[in-house]
């Protein structure tokens, strides 16, 4: 079809990826699809581009959905629909929690040809939003299947299968086969082909992964000194937590480097603002928990740093695979203090590879750095401590502004 | 000659319609029906009625008919979705979408009316073009809106002008608003707002719901799909608090923050377009016209249909007044609207008061009429400064005070009294005893002007002094002893107010003259 593909061509798509190339044909004879393949692949595209040249056959409204785990995802996925489908006119609409119900709706009653989103939003909508229904519905596809189901989206989906027609196409991918994922397979698609790109376990070959053997107590600094020490131009950091997450990137921030921080407690505006200033390069570190881990696709990345380790090898193989993108090169270095030995070769074994040391030049160098890094550190626990304090007290203050008013 | 006599058919058609519609409805009627916002500022107390039944008929019009397409279109849908389960198809998407026809929320007209009194002949224009053979809540309406009874009325409303009696006899309150639901022969008064077709409100009743920012209570959903706004009497809106309409008409059709049970499937091209708001159409009706109003409809009337306003001319009051007496128009030289108010002051406290102390003989009893209450205030700190003996009557004033200060004046215990415009339009209470009266800016309504000149006679001691050579009295001299009954002040920023008392031609002249003071004698 011309009209998509010059639109590939416009986005920089030349060859197919292995994905595309087993799946889109198949998904043409009219097939529903299992899709296993890394992250970086090229997934969006391989379900896309068929749902497309189907509506351009047969435009209409409600055409296809897609479901996807996280909220950053649904928007990046309707991004690249939209720039796929720019030249025949599609409609998306992207439903997620977070944003007002009222003007989703109303997106809604603007009669989009594809509808992406989570769960759970979608659910109440089909519920409560008079006059929106999915019984047009001809594509179903859950992206990061496997992630849906860990996030207890079990019932939201069963529900969602529910109210759709039978007959239907379904496609539904995943980096990782689990049995839930097995399960979801049986109840929702009928004869499906299955693409297997990789093997179970897998990082892709030009990414170039350390570990760093540290003490805990300098945990801190060795960060710093491995953020300092090479020329990256976008690094993602991933925390276990939101609190480490915070508390990092205002260190960090003290210590001039350009951060800025994403994790699941944050209103979505926020969270969409941080995502869009780490992607425009405005800034060119995002500290985040493992919300950022799955799926997003930000090319210029070329460092991970996993502060804490890993709590399983699934979570390590989508941290990793935000760098090394669609065949750039890039670099893991996940931070091991004595008390992750363990969990860390657990992942060691997961993927059958010993991993490299990462190359500290001396250990006085490293030290060189403590000054500046427990300064900072101390100013930023102040400045939570601070803030949480203002939280507390910004309440009581919203609460006596109000009474004054009236 | 088939067709000639078609032709002729219609227009004899047309020509019996217009005939029992009358000249005034048949044409306000037709500006109505092209969905244009009209500025009508020519109401009068004999068109009054017909312009409510008018608009009225209007209303009715656009709710049955939208009523109509409704109940076509639920049939129409139901029709397929029978058919559509019979064949175990679908409901075809060409029919779902040529049958959205709904807003966001039930009300589609909003009318505006300053006090209950006006709101009763809605009422009853609405029962009589439904014809209904049910009426709900009939009797709360009646007990709410009614006015006190004759005998329990406080008011002698023989010595009241035929203006004031029409806007206050009857209820007076101004806090109400009133959802009408219109069946096929039914009718229902105080219905939910989010099902009603019609809201009669005033504009304090309705800004008490739709609150200010950061209220927790507020609400104006409600309002988000108005397609027809109507503001009737305007001039006592004037009078009342202009904010609250303007918060209104701010507040209409605006996206509302929760869907209210509106189907999505059913709403109009228009709204999911966002294009709504271009589409209502907005009717000011008033007495007269003012800067004020000019401004709401301006920043309001968004209809893309167009707009009609009315500008009538006038022919002034001046022949109303029955003294005989001189009037001393002032205009005062200013270069913008900015500079005006503070060049008015000046100009009043530099030469009119200068003026007036100087000839104290005769400066006993004095009025001040200063139509706005900000320049009343600004008037009255000044007389306080300079210790002028005064009294005021503002809108503020309790009844006792009101008392209080006309005895004070009656009597000559104060030489100056301070009036504005909102008060006198509230009470039309006339003052006795006034010599002379300044008006530091024309009143808004035309009818004040010759009623306050009436009220100034000069005092009765002062005699015309004889001419020796003729053995009359000599006018000249008798008006230099008398000085000007009435001072007027006004600017180039006034030709509204001024064109209303002297006349539109005269007021041009006198706007664009070189001499800046003009002297009227009758």
């Amino acid at each position: 079809m011309p009209e998509l593909c010059s639109a590939c061509a416009t986005m920089g798509f030349t060859t197919p990826t292995p994905i595309q190339r087993e799946a889109i044909p198949n998904a043409l004879r009219d097939r529903d699809l299992i899709g296993l393949a890394q992250t970086g692949s090229g997934k969006t595209a391989a379900f896309s581009l068929p749902i497309l040249q189907a509506l351009w056959k047969n435009p209409s409204r409600f055409f296809a959905c897609v479901l996807s785990p996280t909220r950053e995802l649904a928007y990046q996925i309707a991004e690249q629909i939209t720039s796929l489908g720019a030249d025949i006119g599609v409609r998306c609409v992207v439903i997620v929690g977070g944003m007002s119900m009222m003007d989703q709706a109303l997106a809604l009653s603007k009669n989009p040809h594809i509808v992406i989103g989570t769960p759970g939003r979608l659910i109440d909508h089909l519920e409560n939003t008079k006059g929106f229904s999915l019984k047009t519905l001809k594509y179903l596809v859950l992206d990061e299947a496997d992630r849906l189901l860990d996030m207890d989206f079990g019932p939201a989906i069963e529900k969602l299968l529910k109210a759709i027609p039978r007959e239907r196409h379904t496609y539904l991918f995943s980096a990782t086969m689990t049995t839930k994922v097995e399960k979801l397979q049986k109840a929702s698609l009928k004869n499906p082909y299955k693409v297997e790109i990789a093997t179970k376990y897998s990082t892709v070959a030009n990414l170039l992964q350390y570990y760093m053997f540290i003490p805990f107590k300098h945990k801190e600094l060795y960060l710093a000194y491995l953020l300092s020490s090479g020329t990256h131009r976008s690094t993602i950091l991933f925390t276990y937590t939101a609190t480490t997450a915070q508390k990092l990137s205002l260190m960090l921030r003290h210590l001039g480097f350009r951060a800025t921080c994403l994790y699941g407690t944050l209103s979505q505006p926020k969270r969409l603002a941080a995502l869009e200033k780490f992607k425009s390069g405005e800034r060119s570190l995002l500290v985040a928990t493992d919300v950022a881990s799955r799926g997003l696709d930000i090319p210029s990345v070329d460092l991970v740093v996993n502060y804490d380790v890993p709590q399983s090898s699934k979570d390590y193989i989508h941290r990793a695979g935000r760098t090394a993108r669609a065949g750039r090169a890039g670099k893991c270095v996940t931070l091991v203090s004595q008390y992750d030995i363990e969990w860390y070769q657990r992942i060691e074994y997961a993927l059958q590879k010993k991993l490299d040391a990462f190359p500290v030049e001396s250990k006085t160098a490293v030290m060189a750095l403590a000054g500046r890094v427990n300064e900072a550190l101390k100013v930023a626990q102040l400045q939570l401590k601070e803030e949480a304090q203002d939280r507390k007290e910004g309440n009581d203050h919203s609460a006596l502004r109000l009474s004054t008013r009236r | 000659m088939q067709l000639n006599h078609d032709v002729i058919r219609k227009a004899s058609a047309r020509a019996k319609a217009r005939r029992h519609l009358g000249t005034l409805q048949a044409q306000f009627f037709a500006w109505l029906s092209s969905y244009k916002n009209i500025y009508y500022p020519n109401q009068t107390l004999e068109n009054r009625k017909t312009l409510v039944r008018t608009y009225c008929l209007h209303a009715m019009r656009h709710i049955w008919q939208s009523r109509q397409t409704l109940l076509e279109n639920n049939a129409a849908l139901e029709q397929a979705q029978a058919a559509a389960k019979e064949s175990k198809g679908m409901v075809p998407d060409a029919l779902v979408e040529s049958c959205r026809d709904q807003g966001f929320t039930r009300p589609r007209v909003l009318i505006l009316v300053p006090m209950k009194n006006a709101a009763l002949p809605i009422f009853q224009n609405l029962v009589k073009l439904v014809r209904a053979t049910q009426v709900e809540n009939k009797n709360r309406v009646e007990e709410d809106f009614q006015g006190p009874s004759p005998e329990e009325d406080e008011v002698d409303w023989s010595t009241k002008p035929a203006d004031h009696t029409a806007f206050f006899k009857g209820n007076t309150g101004d806090a109400f608003r009133v959802g009408i639901r219109i069946g096929k022969k039914t009718m229902h008064y105080y219905s939910p707002f989010y099902n009603s077709d019609i809201l009669v409100c005033s504009p304090l009743g309705l800004r008490t719901i739709i609150g200010v920012e950061g209220d927790r209570k507020r609400e104006s959903d409600f309002l988000s799909s108005i397609e027809m706004v109507i503001v009737d009497d305007m001039q006592t809106m004037m009078m009342q608090n202009m904010d609250h309409l303007q918060i209104i008409l701010q507040s209409l059709n605006k996206q509302p923050r929760e869907d209210h049970g509106c189907d999505i499937s059913r709403l109009a091209p228009r709204f999911t377009e966002g294009v709504w708001p271009s589409l209502c159409q907005t009717v000011f009706i008033g007495a007269f016209s003012t800067p004020m109003m000019q401004h709401l409809f301006k920043q309001h009337a968004q209809s893309v249909a167009g707009t009609i306003r009315v500008q009538p001319t006038y022919d002034g009051v001046m022949n109303l007044a029955t003294t005989a007496g001189s009037q001393a128009f002032r205009r005062i030289a200013t270069t913008s609207l900015a500079e005006s108010e503070e060049a008015r002051f000046a100009f009043f406290t530099g030469k009119v008061m200068a003026h007036l102390s100087n000839s104290v003989d005769i400066t006993d009893h004095v009025v001040l009429f200063i139509p706005s209450y900000l320049d009343f205030l600004r008037v009255r700190a000044w007389c306080k400064e300079q210790s002028v003996n005064f009294q005021s009557l503002h809108e503020y004033s309790k009844p006792g005070a009101i008392v209080r200060a006309r005895r004070a004046f009656l009597r000559g215990e104060c030489h100056f009294l301070l009036v504005t415009e909102r008060y006198y339009f509230y009470h039309r209470l006339a003052v006795r005893n006034v010599h002379k009266i300044v008006f530091y800016a024309l009143p808004e309504t035309p009818q004040f002007y010759p009623e306050w000149l009436d009220a100034a006679r000069p005092p009765p001691g002062v005699k015309p002094q004889i001419d020796p050579a003729t053995g009359e009295p000599s006018l000249q001299a008798f008006k230099s002893a008398m000085g000007h009954n009435a001072t007027i002040l006004f600017t180039r920023y006034d030709r509204l107010r001024l064109e209303r008392i002297v006349g539109t031609e005269r007021a041009h002249q006198m706007l664009t003259a070189a001499s800046d003071s003009v002297i009227f004698s009758t």
